[in-house]
């Protein structure tokens, strides 16, 4: 496992670094303290002042270069500060400085160096006067920031083009925007040692179910890890089912998922620094839904629905189903059938199994060269490979021309349903292995094991196979799976977050 | 992580020590598509020929599939079957096979229950074969045709009989399995179709003609087409078909109806002497060839016809019951069994000299038809 120090073990560390420091009263023994903190980081600007009036009081403020807009910090820091003509009472000089003088929206008394290094670096301006232990923190902030637009991955016909962008006040400015409503509770929290990533916990207080939420609190608890830089290292350190392919912590770019799926009681967490917010509890059944799926027709979403889940199994099982067929159980083919792939399979150097391997791995391949090169290679790209693989190999009789085939309708069904790739891949190879080697009856065992698998696992408790786990299931909970039932006739709110939460200490996921 | 590893061993062993059981590359197989039995050159062989398919041209957009005899001799047809073995490099796969041909002779003089004790056992052949009679010399010889619509014989053969019983009804077609139910069951005589070559035209092809007639299981004679025609009305087998009638006695048949649905309801008395069966036969039928000039608004008129139909079939269908009563005194009608269903105790006393009384049993049949408009809008 890791072997660096456990966290209290860090912050001991830490607090033994900054041994003897603290902020004293002397403005100079201040700056050598934070320019020796800073030491080797050449963005670190000191910048110290007198007030004009009386030169006895001595300023100065530490930023970040990059960081803060000079703009604010010339006009409602240096300047009040340098013409006012105040006059300070002995005590609580700062608190008059910030009531009086300072002219910025978010101030902050504090003397925890600790803290007050997290805030310089992202943006904050530490204001010390000469004669204080304290300090103060300025709202700054200014930086570059990607432009609000439309995720790429989430694209739709139509609705809403906003997506998630990499500022946590950003993110959040989206989602407060469409639920206001001060039940919406939003809830800060801090990741990694040396990143000190913030997130936040949204929910909907009079929806969400609270045994999820002090399970959740339970497992953030318990995550230690150097760095956070995208949800994805947050949601693999806190699901239930570590070895499972299937994801139990659902993830989204666009700000109206979020919000609807706040709205159905889930809860949502956003981190600074990545546009990819998770939801959690995530059941099965969000595999298939498309937040388009609302923003139109209810027959042509219900008609999108069923194509998602037969893709899914289509995706799954039809190289396996076509070795099993052709290379155990001729006799169900009809005889054309028949006729057509045995003469193909004359010409063929190797057996059907191993053909039907090497065709699936030579198609992942070039599925992910396509999504990682250059965009301006794809055109040869594409070529190559139709040309290539398709029809060349034919032609060489290399391949059999029914595998391409199989081949091709695999990979493009798996692109139909991109949130569940991993088990797609993992289950198909499992099953075509299966099939090889043992026919339908390894065909059947390993569909067995996918269901015993998939109705097993659990997202915080609750089953991922809801609403469908028991087979007392009323209409009114089916009208969100397999269909998309019309507004009109959705009356109540989907089970995941329901009643059926069973939370057992011992599968929660976490790091121990 | 012990987990892990000790299922990936358990199904490394598995699958090395079970050894794909039953992996085969569908190149390694010789597909046999139909089957026929003769007389080997010694006595007590059997000469039987396999039509295979030949792929080595099919692969591609033209392929083309050829059928490839190959023949074999043995002492049983298990037998000759491996021995088939020596001239070809793959092994015969039966699952694809669809007939059996049986060579007469063979089947007057031997009987066919040993002929079709493989394949009922043998668990790749299926219990769906057509099982025919080859109506000439050698059975082999049908297998020599060129076949009009499909490729393979076997397959042709199979086809004429499946969707004879839409069309026209003139086949009794029994399956393997059905052939050892009659077999092993009393009260009913078997019968399969007999197939011949013909002069179409200018090349010789094969032709379903009538059936033959079993005793126990060995060949007695055969029965004209249109006689099976009509016992099919007896038994109640009779999907579709055409009725022709004679409206206005004039020699020629001049009305056509197609049957759109009949029932033949039957049944069966013991009066202490003799057999009483009494036949009902309800029909539904399109009057499609009519008299020109006739009205078919006219209720008498329409009357006419179906009275006119209703005699043709009930004097048809005691025609071919008194062929078979007297040709043969078989019953493959299944009368018997009515019996054996309906009363056990009575079929115990009757069974011993059924043939008997089958030959003096007495029918009465009644005919309905109903004649639901003539397909023209006037």
């Amino acid at each position: 496992m890791l072997d660096y120090p456990s966290k209290e073990a860090m912050e001991k560390l830490n607090q033994q670094k900054n041994r003897g420091a603290s902020l004293t009263s002397d403005l100079k023994q201040n700056i050598a303290l934070f320019k020796g903190l800073f030491k080797d980081d050449d963005t670190f600007i000191a910048r110290p002042f007198n007030n004009k009036a009386d030169p006895n009081i001595r300023f100065c403020i530490f930023n970040m270069d990059g960081l803060v807009k000079p703009d604010i910090i010339n006009e409602a820091i240096i300047k009040p500060l340098m013409l006012t003509t105040i006059q300070f009472s002995e005590k609580k000089r700062l608190d008059t400085l910030s009531n009086q003088v300072i002219l910025i929206n978010e101030v902050t008394k504090t003397n925890n160096l600790q803290e007050l290094i997290e805030s310089v670096t992202y943006g904050d301006t530490i204001l010390i006067l000469d004669g204080e232990a304290e300090a103060l923190i300025l709202n700054t902030k200014y930086f570059q920031l990607r432009s609000v637009s439309e995720p790429p991955s989430e694209q739709i016909l139509s609705g809403p083009r906003e997506g998630f962008n990499e500022s946590l006040m950003v993110n959040l400015s989206m989602i407060h925007r469409r639920v206001r409503s001060n039940d919406l509770k939003l809830r800060y929290y801090t990741f990694g040692r040396r990143t000190k990533t913030k997130s936040i916990i949204c929910y909907m207080d009079s929806l969400v179910n609270k045994n999820i939420l002090d399970e959740l609190y339970k497992r953030l608890d318990k995550i230690d890890i150097d760095g956070v830089l995208d949800s994805n290292y947050i949601s693999e350190l806190i699901c239930d089912n570590k070895w499972s392919p299937f994801r139990t912590i659902g993830f989204t770019e666009r700000p109206d998922v979020a919000v609807s799926k706040i709205l159905e009681g889930k809860i949502v967490l956003l981190t600074d620094g990545t546009p990819v917010v998770l939801t959690l509890p995530y059941v099965f059944a969000e595999n298939f839904q498309s937040n388009e799926d609302y923003y139109l027709n209810y027959i042509y979403s219900t008609f999108g629905r069923f194509l998602r889940l037969i893709s899914f199994f289509i995706a799954i099982a039809t190289p396996a189903f076509y070795i099993a067929l052709v290379a155990y159980h001729q006799e169900m083919m009809p005889p054309q059938l028949y006729i057509a792939i045995a003469a193909e399979r004359l010409t063929v150097p190797f057996p059907d199994a191993i053909e039907s391997f090497l065709l699936l791995i030579v198609f992942d391949i070039l599925k992910e060269t396509g999504i990682r090169m250059p965009s301006n290679l794809g055109q040869a790209l594409s070529i190559v490979g139709a040309l290539v693989i398709g029809q060349a190999a034919v032609e060489a009789r290399l391949v059999a021309a029914p595998m391409i085939i199989i081949v091709a309708i695999t990979a493009i069904t798996s692109l139909l349903i991109p949130k569940i790739n991993t088990p797609a891949i993992v289950f198909r190879y499992f099953l075509l292995a299966l099939a090889s080697g043992f026919g339908y009856f390894g065909f059947m065992m390993g569909l067995s094991i996918l269901v015993i698998h998939i109705i097993s696992i659990r997202s915080f408790g609750i089953p991922y196979m809801t609403p469908i786990d028991k087979l007392s299931f009323k209409g009114q909970d089916l009208k969100d799976t397999g269909v998309r039932a019309p507004w009109w006739n959705m009356k109540t709110r989907p089970k995941a977050s329901g009643d059926s939460v069973r939370l057992n200490s011992k599968q929660s996921g976490g790091n121990n | 992580m012990k987990k892990a590893f000790a299922i990936l061993i358990v199904s490394f062993i598995s699958v090395t020590m079970t050894g794909c059981w039953n992996y085969r590359g569908a190149d390694k197989m010789e597909t046999v598509k139909g089957v026929a039995i003769d007389m080997g050159p010694k006595n007590g062989t059997y000469l039987l020929t396999f039509e295979t398919i030949n792929l080595s041209d099919a692969a591609g957009r033209e392929g083309k599939v050829m059928p490839e005899l190959v023949e074999s001799v043995g002492t049983t047809i298990y037998d000759a079957i491996r021995k088939a073995n020596n001239k070809l490099s793959s092994k015969l796969y039966f699952s694809q096979m669809q007939t059996l041909i049986i060579n007469q002779t063979l089947a007057k003089e031997q009987g066919i229950s040993p002929l079709i004790e493989w394949f009922l056992h043998d668990n790749e052949a299926r219990e769906l074969i057509n099982v025919v009679i080859s109506g000439e010399k050698t059975a082999k010889e049908l297998f020599n045709m060129k076949p009009i619509s499909v490729d393979f014989v076997g397959q042709e053969i199979c086809e004429i009989i499946d969707k004879d019983r839409y069309v026209l009804s003139y086949i009794k077609s029994n399956l393997i399995y059905e052939v050892y139910n009659c077999l092993n069951r009393d009260g009913i005589a078997l019968t399969l179709p007999i197939f011949m070559i013909v002069q179409n035209g200018e090349k010789p092809t094969i032709q379903a003609d009538g059936s033959a007639v079993f005793k126990k299981d060995k060949m007695i004679g055969n029965i004209p087409a249109e006689i099976v025609h009509f016992s099919l009305f007896v038994t109640d087998e009779i999907d579709k078909g055409i009725l022709t009638t004679d409206l206005n006695n004039d020699g020629q048949d001049d009305v056509a109806l197609e049957i759109m649905k009949t029932k033949t309801k039957s049944s069966i008395s013991f009066d202490g002497k003799k057999i009483k069966i009494k036949i009902n036969v309800q029909s539904s039928v399109m009057a499609l060839e009519i008299p020109p000039g006739t009205d078919m608004l006219d209720v008498t008129s329409v009357k006419k016809i179906s009275a006119s139909a209703q005699n043709r079939l009930v004097q048809k269908m005691h025609e071919s019951i008194k062929y078979v009563q007297t040709e043969y005194q078989k019953d493959i009608f299944g009368f018997g069994k009515m019996i054996y269903e309906k009363n056990h105790k009575l079929w115990h006393k009757l069974s011993k000299d059924w043939d008997v009384y089958f030959k003096n049993a007495e029918v009465e049949i009644k005919s309905n038809i109903f004649i639901r408009s003539s397909g023209m809008s006037k």
